[in-house]
């Protein structure tokens, strides 16, 4: 008996570390992912949009708890981009707030760009929302004066709640930037008083015996920054958000075969 | 209870992948780099290149502005101004990616005695 729990643990624990680290290898051919990623920027592009909340799947669908269709949410500037051979190009460069792969309870914000954003997307398909001009003005304030590096939290849970300061995942710290710059503040406790006024997050349908094990064996889930039941936030319920409120200018979801379909 | 205790565990091992982050940086990855630069020279590849900075700009009709050198008065103005605009905004066929991460870049050579 002791045998099998040890065996299970063990298990349990390289399938959570190699979990939290996303795939390292592409399940598409390279020119695949780059002829996706150049996609997604000319219909943004199409769009004129300057700033937008973009997504990606990096995990088998089929694996997806109930209500989540996106693992991943950052935002993507317009941006004159300065390359190591001293020429500038136009294209777009995303935001993100990434968990350290080595450290799974930290985060950094790091810039990348489309081929990099999809390079390990288990689906090509992308997320778009794009916000009203007036929006895309502030949030992209926001960031030209670098002030949304104040609202990161470096202490990263999978399922953080949007609701306080205590973890934060991408989509907490997208959902957070959206709110500094609508706001027009760089106050965290105005930015969460007014998530919980006005945001509503995915119930995360896992069970608490998973997440509890969970939260044993990575540092990247916890359930501490919770009261009842887990809930985050989410692109969908991002994009809801700004459409609730006619912020949304547009919002789809995009496929390699130029498809796309209303969020 | 022997029973229930390895059905709960491997439950759990089964759904990790449920719960799995996947905000990991898929930048760093080693293999990523040189897959592009062995990518790179096809005919249907552009050429590929490591970005330095990014400047969010602003196209109006007539001119692209860097945000960074505006006010928020001035980002607001040509925001409008950009609203009239009615052409798609210019992308790069370039390839652009972060760099790689060091351990890449910096080759340790073996000195033979």
């Amino acid at each position: 008996m002791r045998v099998i729990i040890a065996a299970l643990l063990i298990l349990l624990t390289a399938g959570a570390q190699a979990g939290s680290q996303a795939p390292s290898k592409s399940v598409f051919q390279p020119q695949q992912i780059i002829d996706f990623a150049k996609q997604v920027e000319r219909y943004a592009a199409q769009h004129q949009a300057h700033a937008f909340i973009i997504g990606r799947v990096g995990r088998p669908e089929q694996e997806l708890p109930k209500g989540i269709h996106f693992t991943h949410t950052a935002v993507a500037v317009y941006s004159a981009i300065t390359l190591d051979d001293g020429s500038t190009e136009y294209g777009y460069a995303i935001h993100n707030l990434y968990q350290r792969a080595d450290d799974p309870g930290r985060s950094d914000i790091i810039v990348d760009y489309p081929v990099d954003f999809f390079w390990g997307a288990q689906t090509l398909k992308a997320g778009i929302v794009i916000p009203t001009p007036a929006v895309q003005e502030r949030l992209i304030a926001l960031i030209s004066e670098q002030k949304h590096l104040g609202l990161h939290n470096p202490r990263y849970s999978v399922v953080a709640n949007p609701f306080n300061s205590k973890r934060q995942n991408c989509t907490e710290f997208t959902l957070d930037m959206l709110q500094a710059a609508m706001y027009q503040t760089e106050e965290k406790k105005r930015i969460k008083a007014n998530n919980v006024a006005y945001f509503k997050p995915q119930r995360v349908h896992v069970s608490p015996l998973k997440l509890a094990v969970g939260s044993m064996v990575t540092d990247g889930v916890t359930t501490s920054d919770h009261k009842g039941r887990v809930s985050t936030a989410t692109f969908t319920t991002i994009g809801r958000y700004l459409q609730q409120y006619q912020l949304a200018e547009h919002a789809v979801v995009l496929y390699a075969n130029g498809q796309t379909h209303s969020i | 209870m022997k029973k229930l205790v390895i059905a709960l565990l491997t439950s759990v091992v089964i759904s990790q992948g449920a719960m799995a982050a996947d905000s990991v940086d898929h930048s760093g990855q080693a293999s990523k780099h040189s897959v592009l630069a062995s990518v790179e020279g096809a005919a249907s590849t552009a050429s590929v290149a490591s970005a330095v900075v990014a400047a969010p700009v602003i196209v109006t009709g007539m001119s692209v502005v860097a945000v960074a050198d505006s006010t928020h008065q001035s980002v607001k103005a040509l925001h409008a101004k950009h609203q009239q605009n009615t052409k798609p905004l210019t992308i790069t066929t370039r390839v652009i990616t972060r760099d790689p991460p060091p351990s890449e870049v910096v080759v340790e050579q073996t000195v033979k005695h």
